[in-house]
């Protein structure tokens, strides 16, 4: 399978400070990829150098294209929606998609209007007239109107609410998702993401602290739930977090004897925000 | 293989998102343009009356017989009842008597009436020049500045487009728009010119249509035109540094792109006794009434000192001098410099 984006060693640093800490990568397509992590852990700082807006030591391919000289090429083939409204406000409807048709040579423009047809979009409205969550089904709607092969959104859903970023994701996997196709989705919302994931990666301190694919994600970690006494037996597996309710508690524990632990109580899956929170160091 | 129908197409997109978002500066800025030289009608037509008032209270009024005299005094009365046919005849000989006098009396000094359109000619070319400039500055230094601060950057910079089209179709429009407001004005102006000798009184009216039959106005409109296209070559300097400015600050791009040139200025001053940079501006401006003064219209206007102006001698010539080069070679450095700061600074915030 042929990888869409490939880092090696990719590095970036604001004064002292490792933004990126010599990041390696291969997203292959046909892949919902998850980019996870606490606010100020490097994902958007990814994201820039991915889209060729900053520097960066190290590469970068993404579409066998380097995106810091020819962001240009690059953009033929993939989308960006950002934590933040970028469409420019003067700017009517109308005008953003007659622009896009003339920049975008393929960009479909009927496919686009009839997005927008399912919304309160009007086309002579002005960008500044419209809501947040308007502004950011508009930018989908050109984004996801728009023939490419890898789709970048950070944090798509920041400051929207539950319906709309349920229809967003819903959106991405009908109008644009297939196996030839890759998404890349930052967020700090992992719950959200999860049922569409088909891989994650956690990133914090500008490391990438764990990339696998969702199925595998069960086979590595496990929740074991037991009674108060045999906890303390637990503790010395070493458990990435531990937590107690109704007189039961909860350890989430890597790569474990299963054999041995399905004596002691009781597993299931753990959520990906269960892993989150234990490899980040958080306890719940 | 290149597509250049596409690359033509992506220009004129990009061209038109330049149209599309100031197109509304320029209709004001001709609208706020055509409103004060329709306001400047009012004293224009008071001034020629006083001229006119003023040469009349100067007329020998001795030459008139005592008899003439009562009956002038008389014409200020018209709905005196004792008046004869032979009154009305007499007055209007009496009328016509006095157009003369005033006729001759203002052909005595032309100049008297020609000096004050003279000046009212360069004042609306010039400020023709200043509306450009202004509208120019704002442009140019607004131009990166204002996509950074609304964060569409990020968006223009998420579409298949080189940034260095964007940065030409920025440099583009802005000479377009300058040139283009140039013409807007310039054709407003010389029906306004057309206008406002027809605000004036008769007899002025006939001195003044006289002299200014003299001028060729459509040579002034495209002197002026043409000398805007070489004055932007040579204004590139400061129009790539203002764009250098838009793309660097994070606020306050105006202050900065006019208040750094004019320290830098006074630097000059401070060390070399000289001001290159002001000398530039005020050359641009002296060239109106150099090309004015071709017109043999304002000879003996006492404008600003007209020695070393040499802006306007052809257009090759002008455009293929040392002047032009060294106008392109710094613009070349503020245009990487500029592309370098634009890839680097994403949005203000």
């Amino acid at each position: 399978m042929n990888n869409l984006v490939n880092l090696n060693q990719v590095t970036k640093k604001y004064g002292d400070t490792n933004a990126l800490d010599q990041v390696n990568l291969d997203i292959p397509s046909g892949r919902i990829v998850g980019l996870i992590g606490p606010n100020g852990a490097g994902k958007t700082t990814l994201l820039r150098a991915l889209t060729g807006l900053i520097d960066y030591e190290g590469s970068i391919s993404i579409l066998d294209v380097e995106p810091k000289e020819n962001r240009h090429l690059l953009m033929e083939n993939i989308g960006v929606i950002h934590d933040i409204s970028v469409l420019p406000p003067w700017m009517t409807v109308e005008q953003v998609l007659e622009f896009q048709i003339g920049i975008h040579s393929k960009f479909d423009k009927e496919k686009c209007e009839k997005m927008l047809k399912k919304t309160e979009i009007t086309l002579n409205k002005k960008v500044k007239q419209l809501s947040k969550g308007m502004k950011t089904q508009l930018h989908l709607s050109i984004v996801l109107a728009t023939e490419t092969q890898l789709l970048i959104l950070d944090e798509p859903t920041h400051g929207l609410d539950i319906l709309f970023r349920k229809r967003l994701y819903s959106s991405v996997l009908e109008d644009f998702f297939d196996e030839t196709k890759s998404v890349l989705v930052s967020t700090h919302q992992v719950e959200e993401v999860e049922h569409i994931l088909t891989d994650v990666i956690f990133i914090n301190h500008g490391k990438i602290i764990l990339y696998e694919r969702m199925e595998t994600l069960n086979e590595t970690y496990v929740l074991l739930t037991v009674k108060k006494e045999i906890a303390e037996q637990v503790r010395t597996m070493n458990p990435l977090t531990e937590s107690a309710m109704l007189g039961k508690t909860t350890f989430l524990l890597e790569r474990p004897d299963r054999e041995k632990i399905e004596k002691m109580g009781e597993i299931s899956n753990p959520s990906v925000s269960d892993i989150f929170m234990g490899l980040m160091g958080g306890t719940s | 293989m290149i597509d250049y129908k596409s690359m033509c197409n992506k220009f004129t997109i990009l061209l038109k998102r330049e149209w599309w978002e100031w197109k509304r500066v320029m209709f004001w800025t001709v609208g706020v343009f055509s409103f004060l030289l329709l306001l400047t009608l009012i004293p224009m037509n008071r001034l020629s009356h006083n001229i006119e008032s003023e040469v009349l209270s100067e007329l020998d009024i001795e030459e008139l017989s005592e008899e003439k005299k009562d009956k002038i005094r008389l014409s200020m009365d018209l709905s005196n009842e004792n008046y004869t046919v032979e009154d009305f005849f007499e007055l209007g000989e009496l009328f016509s008597k006095e157009k003369h006098l005033l006729k001759e009396k203002l052909a005595e000094s032309p100049m008297t009436i020609i000096k004050p359109y003279s000046y009212g000619i360069l004042a609306g070319f010039s400020m023709i020049q200043l509306f450009v400039l202004f509208i120019g500055l704002f442009y140019f230094s607004d131009s990166l500045y204002k996509e950074r601060s609304n964060d569409s950057t990020l968006y223009f910079r998420s579409l298949p487009v080189d940034d260095h089209w964007i940065l030409f179709s920025k440099l583009k429009a802005g000479s377009i728009g300058i040139i283009g407001l140039t013409i807007s004005m310039l054709s407003i102006y010389l029906v306004y010119s057309q206008l406002a000798i027809r605000t004036v009184s008769g007899e002025i009216w006939e001195i003044l249509s006289g002299a200014l039959s003299q001028i060729n106005m459509m040579d002034l409109f495209f002197d002026l035109i043409i000398y805007q296209a070489v004055a932007l070559i040579w204004m590139s300097p400061l129009i790539l540094f203002l764009i250098l400015v838009s793309a660097t600050v994070k606020n306050r791009p105006l202050i900065a792109g006019i208040g750094l040139p004019i320290l830098f200025s006074i630097t000059l001053q401070v060390i070399f006794g000289e001001n290159a940079f002001v000398s530039e501006i005020v050359n641009i401006f002296a060239a109106i009434p150099v090309m004015i003064n071709e017109q043999n219209l304002i000879n003996s206007m006492e404008t600003v000192s007209l020695d070393g102006v040499d802006l306007f001698g052809s257009f090759f010539g002008d455009l293929f001098s040392l002047r032009t080069l060294g106008s392109v070679l710094v613009s070349g450095l503020f245009y990487f410099a500029t592309l370098k700061m634009y890839r680097k600074n994403i949005p203000t915030n």
